[in-house]
């Protein structure tokens, strides 16, 4: 104990006998590990706003079809609403919201113009927890209840067919006969949102003018639901799955991993890029490190040599370099650490992209980021990067204890 | 009196064929506890070398040599560190104290590598300071003392675990007359009150002049051994 005692002692005021040093390798240090924690935390929020988005435009954290609609999204493959079970289990606790839609290709005509979209028929009062369409609509007004007989219309897409509020826009659509269906509805609201090409794909009707229109009844072609914790998505399918099998309803339930690959795959290459980005950065810190410990080692040896010939054993020498290491590392990581947990706090209420944003939406992320701290990762980082310094410190650690005293005692000074 | 170094055949080479030099040619040499002896000669006759070699700071190219009947020969690292750490203690031309730590702190250095309680180590350090004469003056750093009181810190440090030699090599050297006299009194008065070994490996007639035993060396061999009485 006493020794360990000592090996602190000396490692703590070797480290500050050349304080501008020690300073600037703290700052390399809590720079490194600030970068490395910051920017994995920004590509994070990248990727859940990606994922949000996603989630939020229509997709939910699972839907359900008929089968093959997936393939040929058309309104020849409906189904029948949820019955008594499947309520039952949409109803559960681990469920936020759900809603039944329906959702197919149809062609919107003004006075003026005309364009292909996808006619969404919903109910209004559901799809507030639902999904984004409550909440973009920026003029007129979003749909009062399942009566409601106006149309909303993104605002890209009202600005190419020449419309606005109050003006009246036909949808024509094959009916479930096979039939064309056509009907006239009123602007009532125009909605934004950051991704534009959202704005001209999707117009919102109330579900039974749909029906109504496409003579489905009560039958619809799309179930979407959110949960409170992703975690429990994967047993919920498996029971709606069960059911959906024992009633032979012939149905199609994906996951959002399923709907949306491109997600689930820029959310896997994000945890795989802030790994390998933590490494490089680890690398460039690793440079310094040896650097700065080969330095202030080749600048002692002769005391390492005095130490030796006064009787302390080559291991108590590796030993206080590891010290001196792990005082170095540690306290250029706290820094880096503090540093960075700070800079994600003030930027947590939202980073606005600004000019980058276009670029931001193209990949489907939002304009405003929210930056959180996931202290899971950011304490892995701050590990990592303390224990592999001192592991790096090893060699210059090494070199010192190889030190031969004769060698190093009578250098001149 | 028992001998406590004891060199037999002793050799040490630096280089190869033709290059090769001789720095400790086939010594002999016995040295009893309690000697206060000068190891001079002109610079390159290998006093220095015979100073490492017993100091087990250099390693043996031939013969034996034993410290307190251990062969330094046979041992390893660990082992020739705790023979300097319990048996031997250093003192350097340049003083060589670690200057992160205070006077006070460089004499508990080696007691706390041989794992003596505080307690002792505050006493045992009070007690050589006031011997070597800086009493208050244990929280200085090495930079804040005058060459003169760095040395006697560094015989501190080197009696202060009690050793059963005490290897100095050139310890005047850096020294004004006046302070070399007042360290070889110091020494001298250690040697007596304690029985401790000195080698002292010198230049200086006036070290010379003050020692019991007179070993001279040339070209890495023992010219003249003399004792005085």
């Amino acid at each position: 104990m006493e020794k360990i005692k000592l090996f602190i002692s000396l490692s703590w005021r070797n480290l500050w006998r050349n304080y501008r040093r020690t300073l600037i390798t703290f700052s390399s240090i809590g720079v490194g590990v600030w970068a490395m924690i910051v920017l994995g935390s920004l590509m994070e929020a990248w990727a859940m706003s990606t994922f949000n988005a996603s989630i939020n435009t229509l997709t939910g954290h699972a839907q359900i079809h008929a089968d093959k609609y997936l393939q040929d999204p058309n309104v020849e493959y409906h189904f029948n609403p949820p019955g008594e079970e499947q309520l039952e289990l949409l109803n559960s606790k681990p469920v936020k919201a759900w809603a039944e839609r329906i959702r197919v290709p149809a062609i919107v005509q003004s006075e003026r113009e005309n364009a292909p979209l996808t006619l969404v028929g919903i109910n209004p009062i559901k799809e507030v927890d639902l999904s984004f369409i409550s909440t973009a609509v920026t003029q007129g007004k979003y749909l009062d209840n399942k009566q409601s007989s106006g149309i909303l219309l993104g605002k890209k897409l009202a600005k190419r067919l020449r419309t606005q509020i109050n003006k009246r826009v036909v949808i024509l659509s094959q009916g479930v006969d096979g039939g064309i269906k056509e009907r006239g509805f009123p602007v009532i609201g125009i909605y934004e949102v950051e991704q534009e090409d959202t704005e001209t794909q999707f117009a919102f009707i109330s579900s039974t003018h749909a029906q109504k229109l496409l003579g489905m009844k009560n039958t619809i072609s799309e179930l979407s639901f959110v949960l409170h914790d992703l975690e429990n998505l994967d047993p919920l399918l498996e029971k709606y799955k069960s059911l959906s099998d024992e009633h032979q309803l012939n149905l199609d339930i994906k996951s959002w991993s399923e709907l949306e690959p491109f997600t689930l795959a820029m959310l896997d290459m994000t945890s795989g890029t802030i790994a390998l980005l933590t490494v490089i950065m680890f690398i460039l810190i690793a440079f310094g490190l040896v650097n700065t410990l080969l330095m202030a080692v080749y600048e002692r040896t002769r005391e390492f040599g005095l130490l030796q010939a006064l009787g302390m054993k080559p291991k108590y020498i590796l030993y206080m370099i590891l010290i001196e290491s792990l005082f170095l590392m540690g306290i250029g990581v706290l820094v880096g650490y503090v540093i960075s947990i700070s800079t994600i706090q003030f930027f947590a209420d939202g980073l606005d992209l600004g000019v980058l944003a276009e670029g931001a939406t193209m990949f489907g992320a939002g304009r405003v980021m929210y930056p959180e701290i996931n202290w899971t990762q950011s304490l892995m980082i701050a590990i990592f990067v303390w224990v592999m310094g001192v592991v790096t410190s090893l060699y210059p650690a090494w070199r010192a204890s190889r030190e031969v005293p004769v060698e190093t005692i009578n250098k001149a000074y | 009196m028992s001998v406590i170094v004891s060199c037999e055949s002793l050799c040490k080479t630096y280089g190869e064929d033709e290059l090769i030099v001789h720095a400790v040619d086939s010594v002999d040499l016995q040295i009893n506890k309690g000697e206060f002896i000068s190891l001079s000669g002109p610079s390159g006759s290998g006093k220095t070398t015979l100073l490492n070699l017993i100091g087990g700071l250099d390693t043996v190219s031939s013969g034996k040599i034993t410290v307190d009947n251990r062969h330094v020969e046979k041992m390893n690292k660990a082992e020739l560190a705790d023979m300097r750490l319990n048996h031997i203690g250093f003192v350097f031309q340049a003083y060589n104290l670690i200057p992160v730590l205070s006077a006070y702190e460089n004499i508990e250095f080696i007691m706390q590598l041989q794992g003596i309680p505080a307690n002792e180590r505050r006493s045992r350090a009070d007690d050589i300071l006031d011997e070597v004469g800086l009493t208050g003056m244990g929280e200085r750093r090495p930079a804040q003392m005058s060459g003169g009181q760095q040395q006697r810190i560094a015989v501190a440090r080197a009696m202060v675990s009690q050793p059963s030699i005490i290897l100095a090599d050139e310890p005047t050297a850096n020294l004004d007359s006046h302070t070399s006299d007042d360290l070889l009194d110091l020494m001298k008065r250690l040697n007596k009150e304690h029985n401790t070994t000195f080698i002292i490996a010198t230049h200086d007639q006036q070290v010379i002049d003050f020692t019991q035993r007179r070993i001279h060396m040339l070209d890495g061999k023992i010219d003249r051994d003399d004792k005085v009485s």
